[in-house]
C-alpha cells in the first residue's frame, strides 16, 4: 500500500512537471510552405542534370523538384537519356509539434532544413521517411538550391 | 404383528443398518474429497494469478527502471557542455537504445526512441540545433510518462 502511495506521487509530480525553460516555436506548415516554395516557385536539385553538349533534352542523370506556392509539384527526372516532366501535387501538415510532413504521390517525408546552411548561399533541403521501429532504416533524400 | 413379521422386519433393518451406514460414510468422503480437490484448484488458480501478477508488476518495475535510466541520458545528452561529453552521453544513450529499451518499449516509445537517436545523429551533423534536440527530449520522456501511465493503470489500480 505504501509503495502504490508513493509510485502514485510519484506519476502526479511527472504529470505536473515540465520544460523549464520554453524554449523557441518551431516552423509551422506555413512557414514550411514559404521555404519550399517561396513566392514564385523554387527549383530543388536531388541530382544536378549532366546534359549532353548541344542536345535539347538529352541527359544522363539528374533529377529536380520545383515546388510552386499552389501546391504543385514539378518533377523533372533523367529517364533513358531524355529529360522527362511530371507534374504532382503536394500536402503539408503538421504530423507533430516538431515535424512537418510533405506528402507526394502518397508517400510521406518529413521536411528538414538543415540549420547547418542557415544564412548560407547554399540552401539544403532534406526529404525524411524516418523510420519507426529500431531496425527499420531512416531514408533521407537531400535537395540543394542556390539561394536567391 | 405376528411373530414371524416382527422377525422379518427385524432382519430387514439388520441389512439395511449397516448398508445405509456405508452409503453414508461413502457420501462423507467422497464430499471431503471434492471439497478438498476444488480448494486445491482454487489455491492453484490464485498462485498462478499471484504469480503472474507478481511477474507483471517485475516487468513495469523494470520497464521504469529502464525509462528513468534513459531519461537521465537524454537529460545528460540535452545539455552537455562540449563535444567530448556530448558524444560521451550519446555512447551510453545508443547502449541502452540496442540493448535494454528494445525489452521493455511499447510501440509508442519505440517510435519516439528512434526519433530522438535520429535527432542526436543529425545534431552531430549540423542539421539540428541544440533546441530541436532538448524538443526531443522532452517528447522522449513524456512518452515515458504516458506509457508508465498506461501499463500502471492495467494493473488495474485506480489511474493517478
Amino acid at each position: 500500500m505504501a509503495f502504490s502511495s508513493f509510485l502514485a506521487a510519484f506519476l502526479i509530480s511527472l504529470s505536473a512537471a515540465g520544460p523549464a525553460v520554453p524554449l523557441p516555436p518551431q516552423p509551422q506548415v506555413s512557414e514550411t510552405r514559404a521555404a519550399l516554395a517561396g513566392s514564385r516557385g523554387k527549383r530543388w536539385t536531388f541530382e544536378k542534370f549532366d546534359k549532353y553538349l548541344g542536345q535539347e533534352n538529352r541527359c544522363t542523370k539528374g533529377e529536380t523538384w520545383t515546388f510552386l506556392p499552389n501546391e504543385t509539384l514539378d518533377v523533372a527526372r533523367c529517364v533513358e537519356n531524355k529529360v522527362v516532366r511530371r507534374e504532382t501535387k503536394f500536402a503539408l501538415r503538421a504530423k507533430s509539434d516538431q515535424d512537418v510532413a510533405l506528402t507526394v504521390d502518397g508517400a510521406e517525408y518529413l521536411v528538414i532544413f538543415p540549420a547547418r546552411s542557415a544564412g548560407s548561399k547554399r540552401e539544403e533541403l532534406i526529404l525524411r521517411q524516418r523510420a519507426e521501429s529500431t531496425t527499420q532504416e531512416t531514408v533521407d533524400r537531400v535537395f540543394f538550391r542556390t539561394r536567391d | 404383528m405376528t411373530d414371524d413379521g416382527y422377525k422379518r422386519w427385524d432382519l430387514r433393518i439388520k441389512i439395511a443398518a449397516p448398508i445405509i451406514t456405508v452409503i453414508g460414510l461413502l457420501v462423507g468422503v467422497w464430499q471431503f474429497t471434492a471439497g478438498q480437490s476444488a480448494q486445491l484448484q482454487r489455491q492453484s488458480a490464485q498462485i498462478a494469478e499471484n504469480d503472474r501478477l507478481e511477474f507483471k508488476r517485475r516487468m513495469w518495475e523494470k520497464q521504469l527502471d529502464t525509462y528513468m535510466k534513459v531519461s537521465g541520458a537524454v537529460g545528460r545528452i540535452a545539455t552537455a557542455e562540449d563535444d567530448k561529453e556530448l558524444r560521451k552521453e550519446i555512447a551510453n544513450f545508443d547502449a541502452l537504445y540496442w540493448g535494454e529499451m528494445i525489452y521493455v518499449q511499447d510501440e509508442a516509445v519505440e517510435k519516439t526512441m528512434v526519433a530522438f537517436h535520429v535527432e542526436t545523429r543529425d545534431f552531430l551533423n549540423g542539421v539540428r540545433t541544440k533546441d530541436d534536440l532538448k524538443r526531443r527530449a522532452n517528447s522522449l520522456v513524456e512518452a515515458f510518462r504516458e506509457s508508465s501511465k498506461r501499463n500502471w493503470a492495467a494493473f488495474g489500480d485506480a489511474k493517478p
